[in-house]
């Protein structure tokens, strides 16, 4: 068996015969922090909520852990979870509850323990007996990475994690995702439109236009191959000039 | 697999319904209210007029047992209309826990729900009226049971639509019932329905178990038959309801319904 946690081969998703994903194919290895960017649209939300059985693909495969996630799903998001910026956990219960019964749904073994911690290291342990409804959508961010967390995934999708959360937070956020990858081996798709999580974070870019990846490879080689200066500028020209997009679609073939 | 998660699925959707005033309002206080309302007008109806004392016992037997049906189904349904409001629907979708018992928790709170709605308006009847279940007798049991596998299924339907069509059709969740009960002969024998009203009548499970009540009460025994048509359909309303289920949940992925509705 090789080393990738995820496959994903020709991956297509057409919305009433509309190609949102077209033809994906991508793979990421054991350990791997991957950015999947690209402008809004792109098809990186839909992407990632294939890979989590939440929608079904038109065609293609997605493997998991080396398993085919349409027979296998639930032995495989035991081993994974996701957070996204537009989530909530239920609003009618406070935050500790919330965590309670996550644990329990993914039996997670010492989850008071488990959960102390995390509270703890996304300072939200004072918010713990407010409900959920009531919190900032920062601090309803924290609790997301906190059940996100709770049942040590061995990969992690993260949809736009940082998008509501203050420049220190955000900070904090990337320290620890980088210390539970170092300690734990743990693998992380994230699409940010936050260029420092890009930075500091992603060992390799995917970078998605239309429903394709139109360019990948680390921070330094992605802003070589279009002459860049940033990933900014990578972005605009990726998103107002549609020749490069044709072109590069081509090479990657 | 162990219960652990069909237990943290059964407190969050018992819990539910304790967190907010409307919705504790919608579950015991209502309840009462009807009891009050149906009771007083039989009382009157009687003084008026000069109906057989049993109408008043069909009246309060009626709307009691109604209320089974009704609340299995809205604590199916709140579950999930829940999560969506709190947008809380992906994070359950994607935990490690199959449709089935998602499901199972439902179904139980349901039950729950039911008993506990069923029992104190029994007790209030009992208080308020003097009038007393106990005349039932044991067959009450298999009334009560065919009225929660109806509510079941009307719950499981109304909870396909509310994933595959999101919150524009929580409507039908209060709809669903209100349209069913004036076919459902509740209040009334089904022999005064216009034939054609009758013959839909008949194929719903709840017509047979409210047949049944009145005969039980007005001649303190009961043909077995009803309960046999009632068991028979619900068994079929059960297995439909799982299909269209399956369907609609099946074609929210597709269309991708769960995160267009879930976010
Ligand atoms: N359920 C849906 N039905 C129809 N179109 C959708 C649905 N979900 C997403 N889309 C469309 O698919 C495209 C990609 O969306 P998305 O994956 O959310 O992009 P991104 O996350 O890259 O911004 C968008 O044009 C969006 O309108
Ligand atoms: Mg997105």
């Amino acid at each position: 068996m090789n080393n990738n946690i995820v496959e994903v081969i020709n991956l297509t998703k057409q919305f009433k015969n509309t190609p949102v994903v077209n033809d994906l194919s991508f793979s990421v290895s054991k350990g791997e922090i991957v950015g999947l960017l690209g402008a809004n649209g792109a098809g990186k939300t839909t992407t990632m909520h294939m890979m989590l059985g939440l929608i079904k693909p038109t065609y293609g495969q997605i493997k998991i852990f080396g398993h085919d996630l349409d027979s296998q799903k639930n032995k495989i998001l035991k081993r994974m979870n996701f957070a996204s910026a537009y989530q909530s956990l239920s609003h009618n219960f406070t935050v500790q509850e919330n965590l309670n019964i996550f644990a329990d749904i993914y039996e997670v073994e010492k989850s008071k323990q488990r959960i102390e911690y995390l509270l703890e290291i996304f300072e939200v342990s004072p918010l713990r007996n407010k409900l959920t409804g009531g919190l900032s959508s920062g601090e309803k961010t924290r609790v997301n990475l906190c059940k996100a967390l709770l049942n040590s995934p061995e990969l992690l999708l993260l949809d736009e994690p940082t998008a509501s959360l203050d420049p220190y937070i955000a900070d904090k956020t990337r320290q620890i995702l980088a210390q539970m990858q170092a300690e734990n081996n743990m693998t992380i798709i994230n699409t940010s439109h936050n260029m420092i999580d890009v930075h500091e974070l992603c060992h390799r870019i995917l970078f998605m236009q239309k429903g394709k990846i139109v360019a990948q490879g680390s921070v330094g080689e992605i802003m070589a191959k279009f002459g860049s200066e940033s990933l900014d500028e990578v972005y605009i020209s990726l998103s107002t000039n549609d020749s490069i997009y044709i072109e590069e679609v081509k090479t990657l073939k | 697999m162990t219960l652990r998660p069909l237990r943290a699925l059964i407190y969050k959707n018992s819990i539910i319904w304790l967190r907010s005033g409307f919705r504790l309002a919608d579950f015991v206080f209502f309840p009462m209210v009807d009891l009050a309302v149906w009771g007083f007008v039989t009382i009157y109806i009687s003084q008026i007029s000069h109906a057989l004392p049993s109408v008043f016992i069909f009246m309060l037997s009626a709307i009691i047992l109604w209320t089974v049906q009704f609340r299995a189904q809205q604590a199916i349904c709140l579950s999930f209309l829940d999560d969506i409001e709190s947008h809380n629907l992906l994070n359950i979708f994607i935990a490690p826990v199959g449709v089935v018992t998602h499901i199972a928790a439902c179904y139980l709170v349901g039950f729950l729900q039911a008993l506990f709605v069923f029992i104190l308006q029994a007790v209030v009847a009992y208080l308020g009226y003097s009038f007393s279940f106990a005349v039932i007798g044991l067959p009450c049991t298999l009334l009560f049971l065919n009225l929660l596998f109806m509510g079941w299924s009307i719950g499981l339907f109304s909870t396909g639509l509310l994933i595959r069509f999101g919150h524009t059709s929580a409507t039908l969740i209060w709809v669903i019932p209100f349209f069913l009960q004036p076919l459902s002969a509740v209040f009334y024998p089904v022999s005064v329905l216009p034939h054609w009203l009758q013959i839909i009548s008949l194929c719903l499970p709840p017509t047979h178990v409210f047949e049944g009540m009145r005969q039980i009460l007005a001649t303190g025994r009961m043909d077995w038959y009803h309960l046999q048509w009632a068991f028979l359909l619900n068994v079929l309303y059960m297995l439909f309801a799982s299909a269209i289920f399956k369907y609609l949940y099946e074609e929210a992925r597709k269309h991708g319904s769960l995160t267009k509705y879930g976010t």
